[in-house]
């Protein structure tokens, strides 16, 4: 009996017992509603949701028009009188401090100071100082924020350029670009979201290498998509001979199914990556040629950026195509021009660079305006370092040459948030070091993103363990140069 | 009543449990704004379990059976129960506190003791009682934390209507630059989020008030809060600075702090003489106010989200409106502003437009750019209460469709470039009160009628664009020429066009520079059969003619079949014979192996045809590169004959001596003699012996570089 009552008594107790934990479960369970990513990852995740800016974005879209093989800021946008008042006299050791010298000019005995051959004249209500090699550029210098005091890591062409393209000297990261199409995805769903265009000038200069528009690790969505001049833009764009329109949707329905099937099986997001390849490829083939044609561009417009925007492959036809990208939706315009590296017959070789370059840069930001797109669009112009104050090899007041120099060097911004009018930054009067506001490439990376609504300490990815930025481990927003 | 006495129980066991269990994921949090308002009733609800637990440790010391014990136990239950949610509540409200320092914390978890006091002394009270435990001293204990918690409780202050306040928008002014003022848009904010608490209309701690310019020239009780233009002198200042344990440091340590920046900015304000109806953009460019002002509103601005004072639309809804022709795209994460972009313009149809009607509130930002858009559909858009950038470049709205446009009380921008409208349509939007910029380029609108607009409408900004009026003079882009220079077999079609439609192609064939006039007009390919120095250049009206481009091009009328070199070249740029008649001149690049180089001795090369043919030259192209110590050869000679042993030498030359920084080319050098016949051609050239004085290895030998050789 007794053992009767006890057993009663547990009974009720344990009865009493699970009610109650049944209470504190729920109110446990109701907790945790609060609690979205209890159980999923850290914080660090849940801060970047692919597609979405992590505020709200001053700029909806990049070109950039890089000026590879680096121009030298000291004909372009860094005035120096101090040069050619000090011409032919030696660059004081006190100003070169020992910093490192190329291997083209580290077995020169005099490092003679040379001033620009063009003449600087004050444009526009900023008073920026423009060389006369940019007539175009210089009418339009109240649109642009020119970053005097840029610098660099590297100090050769390669890793520089990999530098600026990809936040790490070295290669294998996603490019600048890819970040962006990863961090905000495609906005018009039949473009690509990052599109690269080349062009080359007559001036010296080397090649630039696909790995600069790789998507390194990040999916191969994300990749840059090259553009050439020739009769196939998009190489293998276009349908074979005897294939139309439905055949190919036929046949990509079909491939769909079977790369579906796989990836059920295998779950590998590559496969899923390239069914919204083949989509886009698809939706492609109607929407490139659209865009590609210039034939309905006015006659104002050919005027604006100058008849060579009619010759496909030169800069002026690739700044009046990244208009027309940008136009519909594409992320992130890569241009490239070539032949900026002006080792000697610098005088000469630069009038040429800049011809090719002047008017249809200046034109794309006129053009952007009138369109009332160049505030939501973001446009940088500049190389990937500058040039020495002094000459490499043998120096006449028409002949010189300047060899790298990462200490300092000029670009612009335009559009996009930027502040117009604006000239950041200052160097010595010897156009050697930064005496003011100084803007390290990561610095100028984390202002870009910002621009787009990105956090770069937030924009990562996973990979190896580690989580990847574009910026690395640096990286400043320029506030100053923010309007 | 047992009934409710156990769903009661049920309740204050359940959030006792929730109250630990938020206690230890408490960085986890992510509070829904329901809640928010729960948390905010925790000054209202605090108040009871203060009174209750009170009146419950004062029962305890009554003594006698003066207090019915089912009356203690229902104090007992109602002291837990609120003081549980009142702890949770508390929890709510403090996620939203951006109030850091112990204060805070030491009152949570005092909170959270208080409440777990009244669970055990609500269950434990049978048994604590029937084991004789002096449980009076537990009062004690219960009843000091319950004063040192709600001491510091008291200390967090609040302000007004708080309860209501996440009901209510709360939108962060954005002030432009140059519209800022001193005084309202830099120190009253910060007097606004740091100060205004303890020194505002509710409380004017040492008699200061913050409020408006009035109150702080007037000053609290201590006297005076700033001596213009002295900084170090100022009251407000002196606060600061003090030492952050010193009674008298501003704000109390328990409460947020000044920045370094708002410090500086406030120091700057009152140097500059505490002036309150000065505008930022005023002052002097390197004033160091201006300076900090500028990174203030910067800062301000760019690193907060944008707050918007309407709610998300559902992600089901943004996801059935997104497709590959119609974007939606969320404005910053938690943000439920929405930018839509249309692309596609076969795809576009007028529902596309009509459907944005579910997230009509949302849209912030619309671009119907190149999308065929008519008039009758404009009116949707008049829904869009928050839109704030519309783009219509390029669709078929006209003034029809404009005029349809009202109640937008929002926009900021319209673009409407490529459209048909005229002036009409502009005067109509130009009365939106909150428009800043109509973009107007490619219209029909002409610059007097702009000029007329900015004139009336001086708020806004009427963007045109770029219109050859004939007045910018740009250059025309060269000829494109589709034959390359260089060597030619007796017949070469010549052939040149030009990108732009209608431009004029001039040229000339003896080097001398064509002009608008004078030159030949180029209309199709054409033959030569003789040597020509091309010179082309584009003309059209209305632009400035082209540079010139230039090709020069070499009739090779006969080609040797055989080249035997006499004289070896130099080790370093050698290579066989045929380099001299493969029709490729070489490039200035002399490196490429396209050359044959001569130092030590002259180059001796003989040239043999298997028939029998008649020349009257030879022209031999040889680099002049003074650089690289590479001269024309000093003396050429040109023999020639039927028999290889029995030449006669048929003519000779001798080349001038470049000139000090004469560029480097290529230099074709032709040598005639009287047309003869041969089998059999030798060369005879020889390199610089001497360099000339001007030259940095004067003295020394120079070289003889040759490539192609041909015939005529």
């Amino acid at each position: 009996m007794e053992k009767e009552i006890l057993e009663h008594g547990l009974n009720v107790n344990r009865r009493k017992f699970l009610a109650s934990l049944s209470i504190g479960i729920g109110s446990a369970a109701l907790g945790s509603l609060l609690m979205p990513d209890l159980l999923g990852g850290d914080k660090a995740d849940a801060a970047f949701m692919p597609g979405i800016p992590h505020f709200a974005p001053k700029a909806k879209r990049v070109i950039y028009l890089f000026q590879n093989g680096a121009p030298s800021q000291l004909e372009t946008f860094d005035y120096k009188p101090m040069l050619n008042k000090m011409m032919g006299q030696d660059l004081p050791a006190s100003v070169r401090n020992g910093q490192r010298l190329t291997g083209m000019t580290a077995g020169q005995t005099t490092f003679p100071l040379v001033g620009s051959y063009y003449k600087f004249n004050q444009h526009g209500k900023s008073g920026a100082w423009v060389s006369e090699l940019f007539p175009h550029m210089s009418k339009i210098v109240d649109d642009l924020c020119i970053v005097k005091s840029m610098h660099t890591e590297a100090i050769n062409h390669d890793p520089a350029l990999t530098f600026f393209q990809t936040g790490n000297q070295q290669g294998n990261r996603p490019s600048m670009g890819s970040w962006v199409s990863y961090g905000l995805g495609s906005e018009n769903k039949n473009l690509p979201a990052f599109c690269v265009l080349l062009s080359r000038g007559r001036g010296n200069g080397q090649g630039v290498y696909s790995k600069l528009w790789s998507n390194g690790f990040i999916d191969s969505i994300h990749q840059g998509v090259q553009f050439s001049s020739g009769d196939n833009p998009v190489l293998y764009l276009q349908d074979p001979e005897g294939i139309d329109r439905k055949n190919r949707r036929d046949m990509l329905d079909k491939l769909a199914e079977l790369n579906d099937i796989d990836y059920k099986n295998f779950g590998d997001p590559e496969i899923a990556t390239k069914i919204q390849q083949y989509e886009t490829a698809f939706r492609m083939q109607t929407a490139v040629p659209e865009i590609l044609d210039v034939t309905k561009e006015s006659e104002d417009i050919v005027k604006l950026y100058g008849s060579e925007c009619l010759v496909p492959g030169t800069y002026a036809a690739n700044c009046l195509l990244a208009r027309k990208l940008s136009e519909n939706g594409v992320r992130f315009v890569q241009l490239y021009h070539q032949g900026w590296d002006q080792h000697g017959n610098l005088p000469n070789e630069m009038r040429g660079q800049a011809k090719d370059v002047d008017q249809a840069s200046a034109a794309l930001i006129t053009d952007l305006k009138q369109r009332g797109l160049l505030d939501e669009t973001l446009v940088i112009w500049g190389g990937e370092f500058g040039r020495t104050n002094f000459s490499q090899g043998t120096m006449t007041v028409d002949n010189y040459g300047r060899d790298h120099h990462p200490r300092c060097f000029s670009i612009w911004m335009a559009g996009g948030g930027i502040k117009p009018g604006m000239v950041y930054g200052e160097t010595d009067e010897f156009g050697y070091n930064i005496t003011e506001n100084p803007v390290h490439v990561h610095d100028f990376q984390a202002t870009i993103l910002n621009q787009l609504g990105l956090d770069h300490e937030k924009l990562t990815f996973l990979y190896q363990g580690r989580r990847f930025r574009l910026t690395d481990v640096e990286g400043k927003v320029v506030r100053d140069i923010l309007s | 009543m047992q009934r409710v006495k156990k769903i009661g129980e049920g309740i204050l066991l359940g959030a006792t449990v929730l109250l630990l269990f938020l206690s230890v994921f408490y960085d986890k949090i992510q509070l829904p704004v329901a809640l928010k308002v729960v948390g905010h009733m925790h000054p209202l609800l605090l108040h009871f379990p203060i009174v209750l637990l009170l009146i419950a440790f004062v029962i305890v010391w009554i003594p006698g059976n003066y207090v019915s014990e089912q009356f203690f136990k229902l104090v007992l239950f109602l002291a837990a129960i609120t003081a549980v949610f009142t702890a949770l509540m508390g929890i709510f409200l403090s996620l939203e506190t951006v109030a850091e320092g112990s204060t805070l914390t030491w009152h949570k978890w005092g909170g959270i003791l208080l409440a777990l006091v009244g669970f055990v002394f609500y269950h434990g009270y049978e048994w604590l009682a029937e084991h004789n435990v002096r449980f009076k001293s537990f009062t004690i204990f219960g009843a000091i934390l319950l004063i040192v918690t709600s001491d510091f409780g008291g200390n967090l202050t609040h302000g007004e209507n708080f309860v209501f306040a996440p009901l209510k928008s709360n939108i962060k002014k954005q002030v432009r630059f140059e519209d800022a003022i001193v005084f309202n848009d830099i120190v009253k904010p910060i007097f606004e989020s740091k100060c205004i608490s303890c020194h505002g209309p509710n409380s004017q701690k040492g008699g200061l008030n913050l409020v408006d310019s009035l109150s702080i020239v007037k000053g609290g009780k201590s006297g005076h809060l700033y001596v213009s233009g002295d900084p170090v002198n100022s009251l407000l200042l002196k606060r600061f600075h003090l030492p952050t344990d010193d009674k008298k440091h501003m704000p109390p340590i328990s409460k947020p702090q000044l920045s370094n920046d708002e410090i500086a900015l406030l120091t700057a304000w009152i140097k500059n003489g505490a002036k309150y109806a000065v505008k930022v953009a005023d002052l002097p460019a390197k004033d160091s106010l201006r300076i900090l002002a500028a990174k203030y509103l910067s800062t301000s601005i760019a690193i907060e989200n944008i707050q918007y004072d309407f709610s998300a639309a559902s992600e089901s809804t943004i996801k059935s409106l997104n497709n590959n022709y119609r974007v939606l795209e969320q404005q910053g994460i938690g943000s439920p502003a929405i930018a839509v972009l249309f692309y596609g313009r076969s795809k576009y149809e007028p529902k596309s437009l009509s459907e944005l009607s579910k997230i009509n509130e949302q849209i912030v930002s619309l671009s119907l750019s190149h999308m065929p858009v008519k008039d009758n559909e404009i009116s949707t858009i008049n829904d869009f209460d928050n839109l704030e950038k519309l783009n219509l470049n390029y669709t078929d709205i006209t003034n029809d469709g404009i005029s349809e446009l009202k109640n937008l009380e929002k926009i900021k921008e319209i673009s409407l470039s490529g459209t048909a409208i005229t002036i009409n349509a502009v005067q109509h939007l130009a009365t939106f009160p909150s428009l800043q910029k109509i973009i107007l380029w490619d219209t029909k609108i002409d610059t007097n009628q702009i000029a007329s607009l900015q004139k009336k409408y001086k708020n806004i900004v009427f963007q045109t664009g770029y219109v050859d009026d004939g007045s910018s003079s740009i250059e025309l882009s060269p000829p494109i020429l589709e034959s390359p220079d260089g060597i030619f077999d007796e017949e070469l079609m010549i052939k040149m066009k030009h990108p732009l439609k209608g431009a004029v192609l001039r040229y000339s064939l003896n080097g001398t520079p064509p002009d608008s006039l004078t030159g030949l007009i180029y209309t199709a390919p054409f033959a030569i059969k003789s040597n020509a120095k091309l010179i082309a250049r584009a003309f059209k009206k209305g632009w400035i003619g082209s540079m010139p481009i230039k090709a020069a091009y070499i009739r090779r009328g006969f080609k040797a079949d055989e080249v035997e070199l006499l004289s070896p070249p130099d080790a370093k740029y050698t290579g066989s014979g045929n380099l001299l008649i493969d029709a490729d001149l070489g490039d200035i690049n002399f490196g490429g192996g396209k050359w044959l180089g001569y130092m030590n001795n002259p180059a001796i090369v003989r040239f043999n045809f298997k028939k029998e043919v008649i020349l009257s030259n030879a022209m031999i192209n040889v680099l002049k590169l003074t650089g690289s110590y590479i001269f024309p050869p000093v003396l050429l000679e040109v023999w020639g004959g039927s028999d290889k042993n029995k030449l006669k030498l048929l003519g000779k030359i001798t080349p001038p001596t470049p000139l000090k920084n004469e560029a480097g080319t290529i230099e074709p050098l032709q040598v005639d003699f009287p047309a003869t016949s041969v089998r059999t051609i030798k060369i005879v050239a020889k390199p610089i012996a001497v360099l000339p004085k001007w030259h940095e290895g004067k003295g020394q030998k120079g070289w003889a570089f040759l490539s192609e050789v041909l015939f005529n």
